[in-house]
């Protein structure tokens, strides 16, 4: 028999494996449910006990599971999204709200890898995505300062001097 | 029999934050799909111009994206392939990901990131390239 804290953290049981597998299974509990068996004295999470291990599926697969132990870094979340909204910044015409969000995303990015360069790699992705955002705006001012000295803001679309 | 008011409450799954930036991204496509739909880049005049293009007069790896786009809505492979080749081959390759990556999501097998940095760094560098083509003389065909 089991007892288990509930998402409202209310405690519910004592219940048989068989019922506290249902409830796995209907999504009221997980491997983080704090669950107490009726011979045991503390509280465990669910998933560490080892006759509802197999009730969960794994969160890697098991190959890959003794590389994520410390070893392996993994690649910042931040950063790739910098590198993107770098990339588009520059692509996609004017750029505008995309290079101000790469520039937030790859400064959040660097910081997050310099405070933990054990857990995360990227700097790269960042250091290259904040150069795009960048340089994006930079062409802005540019493309600005054109603009107002000449006082012509007409553009033709088709201008590949070589080709048509 | 346990009676009902002893049940605990369905655990609320959190969305991460993966899944907000998606469905942002999602809405923007989506949008920015209909809009190009319904008014003709090459016709109306309001939509935003290639500052690169503008201040240098080159073409930017990016331009003609816009006009390819609304080819490829409209069924014309070939003037998408001519408008701007790297992005028509840029969204093929984004919707085989995607199609990959939903299957995987549904099947509840792991997935990992839906672009990995070395992906990222190829387009870069395959963006460089198809840039610094597509304004020589002998490639302009690339060019929109």
């Amino acid at each position: 028999m089991y007892k288990i804290i509930g998402a409202d953290g209310k405690e519910y049981g004592p219940i048989t494996a068989e019922q506290l597998r249902q409830w796995i299974a209907q999504g009221r509990a997980n491997a983080q449910t704090r669950t107490i068996s009726e011979n045991a004295t503390e509280w465990k999470p669910l998933g560490a006990l080892p006759e509802f291990a197999n009730s969960f599926p794994a969160a890697v697969p098991p190959g890959f599971a003794p590389l994520l132990v410390g070893t392996v870094r993994k690649t910042n979340g931040f950063a790739t999204g910098g590198m993107i909204c770098g990339i588009l910044s520059i692509v996609c015409c004017c750029g505008f709200p995309i290079n101000i969000i790469g520039i937030i995303l790859s400064l959040v990015a660097l910081s997050q890898i310099n405070r933990h360069p054990e857990l995360y790699e990227g700097r790269g992705l960042a250091i290259t995505g904040l150069i795009l955002s960048v340089a994006s705006i930079l062409l802005f001012v540019v493309w600005l300062i054109i603009s107002i000295a000449s006082g012509n803001f007409n553009f033709n679309w088709n201008l590949n001097q070589f080709g048509q | 029999m346990t009676p009902a008011q002893s049940i605990p409450p369905k655990i609320s799954r959190q969305p991460s934050l993966g899944f907000f930036a998606a469905a942002i991204f999602g809405t923007a496509i989506l949008g920015t799909g209909a809009m190009i739909f319904f008014f003709n880049p090459s016709t109306h005049k309001f939509y935003p111009i290639c500052l690169f293009h503008a201040v240098t007069g080159l073409n930017c790896p990016g331009c003609g994206a816009t006009r390819s786009f609304y080819a490829l809505l409209h069924g014309h492979f070939q003037l998408a392939l001519k408008d701007n080749a790297l992005f028509v081959f840029t969204l093929a390759a984004a919707a085989i990901r995607g199609a990959w990556f939903a299957q995987r999501k549904i099947l509840r097998k792991p997935t990992g990131q839906f672009i990995s940095p070395k992906m990222l760094w190829l387009l870069l560098i395959i963006g460089g390239i198809f840039a610094a083509l597509r304004n020589l003389p002998a490639f302009a065909f690339l060019s929109p």
